[in-house]
């Protein structure tokens, strides 16, 4: 699934490491998920949405 | 991938160290010198440097991932093989005494066992411990690739023991082979995700 994530946490100069440690995840995780290649959980999409302050479909697009 | 250098020579000049180490204990069989009670001290001795070049060698190549949870799940598994290799080297040398029958037979000889189940219970936890959904995902993935590759050598080998072309399969390299083929295959799945 597509996503804003690279963008976002440019925005706000975070690094993966950075971004991995406010979610509590490792940073393989981030970049996994950056890469659009792993889709994150409700719970997961739910807290990344909340950490930067937007709602889940403007950070996430769906192809459908 | 951001920061990424490339890792695998380093895996490979340690797993290159975990062949050599093998085949020093593998090696150790065929001096005379070690067949006594001897032999048990140095495969004890062998075990301990082979298990900390393992533990604190990937310690060192993960160093940027090795979180709390991944750090007590491998504690908790050099704590079952360190047990494994005594109650191992224990029951062996009850067993070859030849003095043991009924139940205290049974025991013994089963006893290598518990710690091995105990590795089944420490990989559980930390499926359940783990707060990283990612890894978590990686690590039940890789598992059913090991499931995988037990149920497919053991079917083709059981099918040509059958036929009297092989010998039985040993079912205690069973476990390991999960475990080696588990191991595997987690950089090959991580590799999907870059």
């Amino acid at each position: 699934m597509k996503n804003r994530l690279k963008v976002l946490r440019a925005e706000r100069d975070w690094s993966q490491a950075d971004l991995a440690e406010k979610l509590q995840v490792s940073r393989q995780t981030i970049n996994a998920l950056e890469t659009g290649k792993y889709d994150p959980s409700l719970p997961l999409a739910f807290k990344i949405a909340r950490l930067f302050g937007q709602p889940i479909e403007t950070i996430f697009q769906d192809e459908a | 991938m951001e920061d990424a250098k490339p890792t695998w020579p380093k895996w490979a000049l340690f797993f290159v160290g975990v062949l050599a180490l093998a085949a020093v204990g593998y090696g150790m069989g065929f001096v005379p010198l070690f067949r006594g009670p001897l032999g048990y001290v140095a495969l004890f001795v062998w075990f301990m440097v082979f298990l900390a070049y393992t533990y604190f060698g990937s310690a060192r190549l993960k160093a940027d991932r090795l979180g709390p949870i991944m750090k007590r799940y491998r504690r908790r598994l050099a704590i079952a093989m360190i047990s494994y290799c005594v109650v191992l080297l224990g029951s062996l040398g009850l067993l070859r005494g030849g003095k043991l029958s009924g139940a205290l037979l049974w025991i013994v000889a089963a006893a290598p066992a518990i710690p091995i189940l105990g590795v089944l219970v420490v990989m559980g936890l930390y499926l359940k411990e783990e707060p990283d959904e990612f890894e978590r995902a990686v690590h039940v993935e890789a598992m059913l690739w090991g499931l995988g590759a037990v149920l497919a050598v053991t079917t083709v080998w059981g099918f040509l023991s059958n036929a009297g072309v092989i010998p039985q399969p040993p079912l205690f390299l069973v476990f390991p082979l999960f475990c080696l083929s588990w191991g595997v295959s987690q950089p090959l799945i991580r590799r999907r995700y870059q």
